[in-house]
């Protein structure tokens, strides 16, 4: 059941996953910084409409979409919360405190730039499979190794992570399941015995996942693994001149609209 | 007194998959039988169960006795039960499931007693006990004993002989069956043909979402044989077929070691 965790890789034919994952992961890292010099709904407008663009033409599940924003929607729902309410209320609800129509639109822009961020993530980890996000940070990182930077093993443990992301996900549910089936409510009562709650699950959880950690270890170190020498994750392909082009192109358009805009 | 687990019609299709998993099943299970699903990695075999736990919801949902399933009418053991496991004692995770159901304290007790002596662990020994000191045989029973405790009237078991040793196994044969006659309805999910076929009253086999049912072992082997499927069968089941396509004499299909023996004597009669 791992493929029904929102962000998992989900196995369709679309553009954006037989696009070169390194391309992806730039264009994602330069479009998560420059949503952050955005200062007008122009900018933000077009923003959305790639981000739109990008969803579609990946032809992921809409469902799982919208249930990856379902754990943010308290957070977001403060962060607009937090720009809306004011003591210059347009709509005064205790005395001069209430909601600000230009506090509401700020919250607004606040939150689709969130709203953005967690969808661009999820198109990339949905469309790009764990060896092959592992092998576009290695070629990314693996200049850093002229400085003597401990490179293999800042890659081993990242892909280690990646990993572990669905696996810890995979985990989760099926405490859940298992504490749900010996009738465990997490759906009632006040927010404290909700997380309360939660107890029987994070603990075996826990004790689950380091116990496949050290297993891990030991099988790594059973294969004389000491983090030297370099790591070869797979034989890196070179970047094809189309998609070279394609990413210079779409990173130099994201940066000039969220410098002019 | 006799409980009937059914299914009708039940598909079920994941929200992330274009795909369903399950396809108009339609199914019953009844108390003292022990059913075993068969099915390949990602068939639909722990899903179905999930819908049967009443921990899936499905559009058709399943009855039990004629009324729509509850949580705690059916107790699923998983895989990996012991991963279950998070109290500090014994007692402690016995009592969780009773006490969820309802049961006072008094009551919990009696129950993980009661459920621990099920499972041939002496309540004496072990309440007082960390479920982490256990052996991995030990904590698969405690584990069963933690889905007993809260009285299910069905169990089901998801690869049970997963991790343990073979004295371990041979034990888990034998409280399956105890189970299965004290009226349990019991359902297990395994690739074990050698140590589970020979206890199974019905067979199911779940292939592309849809679910073949087999009346007996001896149905299920039959079924595989004439289309020239060994793998998996047991070695006794693999020796019967081998004397029948040598001396053309039909062979019984049994896992009785003494009918089998009775047959090789009849093999050598005609040689």
């Amino acid at each position: 059941m791992l493929n029904t965790i929102a962000g998992a890789y989900q196995s369709v034919e679309s553009p954006i996953h037989s696009l070169d994952t390194r391309v992806k992961l730039a264009f994602v890292a330069v479009m998560s910084l420059s949503i952050f010099f955005l200062d007008s709904y122009i900018g933000l407008g077009i923003f959305l409409l790639i981000t739109l663009v990008i969803l579609v033409a990946s032809k992921l599940n809409w469902k799982s979409s919208i249930r990856a924003l379902k754990p943010l929607s308290i957070i977001l729902l403060i962060m607009f919360l937090a720009n809306a309410l004011s003591i210059h209320a347009d709509l005064a609800l205790i005395g001069n405190f209430g909601l600000s129509s230009e506090g509401a639109l700020r919250g607004v822009f606040y939150v689709l730039r969130i709203v953005m961020l967690v969808l661009l993530s999820l198109v990339l980890t949905s469309t790009s499979t764990v060896q092959e996000l592992s092998q576009a940070l290695n070629w990314y990182l693996s200049g850093l190794r002229r400085f003597n930077a401990p490179v293999d093993d800042i890659i081993t443990t990242i892909s280690i992570a990646i990993r572990f992301i669905p696996l810890t996900f995979a985990e989760f549910n099926r405490v859940v399941y298992a504490q749900k089936s010996r009738g465990l409510d997490f759906d009632s009562g006040s927010i404290f015995t909700k997380i309360k709650a939660y107890l029987p699950v994070f603990i075996p959880m826990f004790v689950g996942l380091f116990k496949r950690s050290y297993d891990l270890a030991d099988a790594m170190d059973s294969r004389c693994y000491r983090g030297e020498g370099r790591t070869i994750l797979h034989a890196e392909e070179p970047l094809t001149k189309a998609q070279g082009i394609l990413a210079i192109l779409a990173l130099l358009a994201v940066l000039v609209i969220s410098l002019l805009f | 007194m006799q409980h009937i687990l059914e299914i009708s019609e039940l598909s079920y299709r994941y929200p992330t998959q274009e795909k369903r998993v399950l396809h108009e099943v339609s199914a019953r299970l009844e108390s003292g039988k022990n059913t075993l699903l068969l099915g390949k990695s990602g068939a639909g075999k722990s899903t179905l169960a999930y819908i049967l736990a009443g921990l899936l919801r499905a559009e058709a949902q399943p009855l039990l006795d004629g009324c729509p399933v509850a949580i705690g009418d059916v107790g699923l053991v998983f895989q990996h039960a012991q991963g279950q496991l998070f109290s500090s004692s014994i007692k402690e995770e016995l009592s969780f499931g009773p006490k969820n159901f309802g049961m006072d304290d008094k009551q919990a007790l009696e129950a993980a007693h009661h459920a621990l002596k099920l499972v041939g662990l002496d309540p004496e020994r072990y309440l007082e006990r960390s479920p982490f000191s256990l052996s991995g045989g030990e904590a698969k029973r405690v584990a069963i004993a933690s889905i007993l405790s809260f009285k299910p009237t069905c169990l089901i078991f998801d690869e049970p002989s997963a991790g343990l040793d073979v004295p371990s196994q041979m034990n888990f044969v034998r409280l399956i069956n105890s189970l299965k006659a004290q009226g349990y309805i019991i359902l297990i999910i395994s690739h074990d043909l050698e140590l589970f076929l020979p206890e199974a009253d019905r067979v199911w086999e779940l292939r592309e979402g849809s679910l073949e049912q087999f009346i007996s072992a001896q149905e299920f082997v039959k079924a595989q044989l004439s289309v020239g499927r060994k793998e998996g069968l047991p070695d006794l089941i693999a020796l019967q077929a081998e004397l029948e396509r040598l001396s053309g004499i039909k062979a019984p299909y049994s896992f009785s070691l003494r009918a089998v023996e009775d047959y090789i004597d009849e093999v050598r009669r005609h040689a």
